[in-house]
């Protein structure tokens, strides 16, 4: 007789764990788990459209940047690696960049895939590494080890021309071909082991945490315009929470990336992070570069769910599958030689549109430039001695508020009432030496009423003073003066208006 | 029998490549993990040109300071011609500065000036400067936010240095600290720094000497002052270079 009694905490499957894969089984099931491309084929089709904007607006520029008929700055300089690759000829520079621009754009389509890619990484991160001022940056870092990746995956095993020509020369594979995953899971450890580097340079860094580096990052005009970035620095405690949130982001993103919500949850916040700094530190290029390896964590069940929701906007029977028609042997030769002839026919066009377009103006009707003269005054001006730093260039801002969180001034005003606190801020720009900094109180006719002074040693970048505007003070206009070194540096007007009266008490009843 | 030994192949090779792609994994992995860790410790991480590859550094530097290059000649019809960017370019990579303000560390440079010699109708130089100019970054900021924080009006002023001499050739003669770097030391030390190597050096051409003359007496922590002395140029003279003795 069966025993009636059910058995308690019956295995679930998946959690016994005998059942459990073991490590080295879940790390093949992780790398070499069949999959359609899809991921992939998306990042090939992505970046390329990046690098073209890149590579389109430098093109005519080759022979400058690249060559040995131009001024080339070779990133192994930088490291004393001197003559590490060889610079072209100016010719040969317009040719690898034509030829670039091709393979991008037979790599965004998917034509010759595997040759497209390799091709478009040997080019580009050769051509990159030969001018570091303007060409060579991490993006372009960041676009090779994509390119690389892609070099080893089928990424062009989908949506691609690659794939429409072999449905026509092998119409028996209608289903979408599988391949390991190991080239996608390589792009998501990769860009998640670069946000891990990138936190790593912040912990590196103390005034990451306290704001004063990210503010003097918004205020930096070495790329784009940034409006939003300047703003902010009226808005300091915000740009903390962000510095924070941002390195706790980095960190965690590569744990938690993987499934789930957590997945979309890391992208969304990634994709708000790159285009944030778009807007606030004027980066064009690097977060869309950035965001192209998002596109690896797109997998097959991604596609399945998206093509169900636009299967409700498409008629049916739309596709037809089986009514593919194979390609005729002849198209067959003369695509096999198409591609070749593409790639020459440009170069040789490439070369000779470079050519006719004469971009240092050596062949014009006038000949060459003539150099840009100088002003003689303005040149006088540049070599005068500049010996130490005006006082007034040692404060970088005076602001007034009404409290201190995180050790900045919030609530920023002018106009005070007779017993309100104000909060003086005097923010200073490193380097500066050892310094008394006075931060005075004077009234409408600039008498001096109240001196309060600081020593603010060379590692502090902020004074901050606290003024009680007690009773004493009548009602009307003030000024914060702030003095450094005995000259005065910055002003602020002050409006003090009477202290808001209190609701009259009950006499005490005699 | 044949089919077995062709399954058998497969299998082989299957293994084969199976190792290999493991490989390519560890290898690439590797990598990055080697760039993490020397990043973490500080260590190596500017020992080779492929350490850029690996190591995830962005925006590491900062400054209160804005800076920008301005490479000029000095020709011998004591008139000064901009260098860089050269007369047949507009191109900014970035944003809107021209490609030699991102040369921070003057590597380039030299380069810079002799591809804007070679394509030009230039006359003859006498020297080559780089010029550093400095200026505090609240001068970027807005009328908006300026507001917020002074109530004086924004008068931008420029700290100017000679960061670099070369010789109409592109070698370079002198080399100074930046502006920014000479302001770090003078907040600890207002002792001057060891001499550059002069004119005298041994091994020095004729054409260098006299190119390097003028700074001289110059330490590294000081500001190369110039003033026109006799010739139209604001540098002083150069010696006129002695014969040399017969051999």
């Amino acid at each position: 007789m069966a025993d009636p009694t059910p058995a308690l905490n019956p295995p679930v499957p998946g959690n016994d764990p005998a059942s459990r894969p073991g490590l080295r089984a879940s790390v093949g099931k992780f790398f070499f788990a069949e999959e359609v491309p899809y991921g992939l084929a998306l990042c090939r089709m992505a970046l390329p459209l990046i690098l073209l904007y890149v590579v389109l607006r430098r093109w005519i520029h080759a022979r400058e940047f690249f060559s040995s008929d131009g001024g080339s700055a070779p990133i192994a300089d930088n490291y004393g690696y001197f003559n590490m690759l060889p610079v072209p000829s100016g010719t040969v520079a317009v040719i690898l960049m034509t030829l670039l621009v091709v393979l991008l754009v037979t790599t965004m389509i998917g034509w010759r895939t595997r040759f497209s890619v390799i091709a478009c990484l040997l080019i580009y991160t050769y051509l990159n590494m030969l001018d570091c001022l303007s060409t060579f940056t991490k993006y372009s870092v960041i676009a090779s080890h994509v390119l690389l990746l892609l070099s080893f995956s089928k990424c062009g095993a989908v949506w691609s021309v690659d794939a429409w020509l072999a449905r026509r020369t092998q119409p028996a594979g209608l289903h979408p071909p599988r391949f390991p995953a190991w080239p996608r899971r390589l792009m998501q450890l990769f860009i998640g082991l670069v946000y891990l580097g990138a936190a790593i340079t912040k912990i590196h860094t103390p005034t990451f945490f306290s704001g004063d580096q990210l503010r003097f990052w918004l205020m930096t005009d070495v790329n784009n315009s940034n409006p939003m970035g300047e703003q902010l620095t009226l808005y300091p405690v915000l740009v903390v929470t962000m510095a924070y949130i941002s390195i706790v982001w980095e960190i965690l993103f590569i744990f938690i990336c993987w499934r789930g919500n957590g997945r979309w949850i890391m992208l969304l916040l990634g994709a708000g992070f790159h285009l944030g700094t778009r807007q606030t530190l004027g980066l064009h290029i690097f977060p869309w570069v950035s965001m192209v390896t998002y596109l690896a964590f797109i997998n097959a069940g991604d596609v399945l769910r998206w093509r169900g929701w636009l299967s409700r906007f498409r008629k049916p029977g739309t596709e037809d599958e089986s009514a593919v028609v194979p390609l005729a042997a002849q198209w067959r030769s003369r695509l096999a030689l198409a591609f070749p002839a593409t790639l020459l026919v440009t170069a040789v066009l490439g070369v000779e549109l470079e050519h006719q377009l004469d971009p240092y103006g050596l062949r014009r009707p006038e000949g060459p430039y003539e150099l840009v003269e100088l002003d003689a005054e303005v040149v006088e001006a540049m070599l005068e001695s500049n010996p130490t730093i005006r006082p007034e260039d040692l404060v970088h801002s005076l602001e007034m508020g009404e409290m201190l969180i995180g050790g900045y001034v919030v609530g920023h005003k002018s106009t005070f009432r007779q017993g309100d606190r104000l909060f003086a801020q005097c923010t200073l720009n490193p380097p500066h030496p050892d310094l008394v900094i006075e931060c005075n109180l004077h009234d409408s006719e600039n008498r001096l009423l109240d001196r309060v002074h600081q020593v603010v040693p060379r590692e502090a970048f902020r004074a901050n003073f606290l003024y009680v505007l007690h009773d004493a003070l009548v009602p009307g206009e003030y000024s914060l003066v702030v003095r450094c070194g005995g000259h005065e540096v910055a002003r602020r007007r002050i409006v003090l208006q009477p202290a808001v009266e209190s609701p009259a008490r009950a006499p005490v009843a005699n | 029998m044949g089919t077995t030994e062709v399954s058998g192949a497969m299998a082989w090779l299957s293994a084969i490549k199976r190792w290999a792609v493991s490989l390519v994994i560890v290898s690439y992995l590797g990598s990055l993990g080697y760039g993490i860790v020397c990043h973490t410790l500080n260590f190596n991480t500017a020992s080779h040109p492929g350490m850029y590859f690996v190591v995830w550094d962005m925006f590491c530097g900062w400054s209160a300071y804005a800076n920008r290059l301005h490479i000029i000649g000095e020709g011998e019809d004591n008139k000064y011609y901009q260098l860089a960017p050269g007369p047949w370019t507009e191109f900014t990579p970035y944003g809107d500065l021209a490609r030699h303000h991102y040369d921070p560390f003057l590597n380039h440079s030299s380069r810079l000036v002799q591809n804007c010699l070679e394509h030009t109708r230039a006359k003859p130089m006498r020297r080559i400067l780089v010029i550093e100019e400095y200026w505090a970054k609240k001068y970027n900021l807005p009328d908006s936010v300026w507001t917020h924080f002074f109530d004086e009006p924004r008068v931008k002023h420029s700290y100017f240095q000679v960061r670099q001499v070369m010789a109409p050739c592109g070698t370079t003669v002198r080399r100074f600290p930046s502006w920014l770097s000479r302001q770090s030391n003078l907040v600890v030390s207002a002792q001057p720094l060891p001499f550059h190597p002069d004119s005298g050096t041994a091994g020095v051409s004729r054409e260098l000497r006299a190119t390097m003359r003028p700074f001289d007496s110059l330490r590294s922590t000081r500001v190369p002052t110039m003033t026109r002395v006799r010739s139209q140029s604001m540098f002083p003279a150069a010696d006129p270079e002695r014969a040399p003795l017969a051999q």
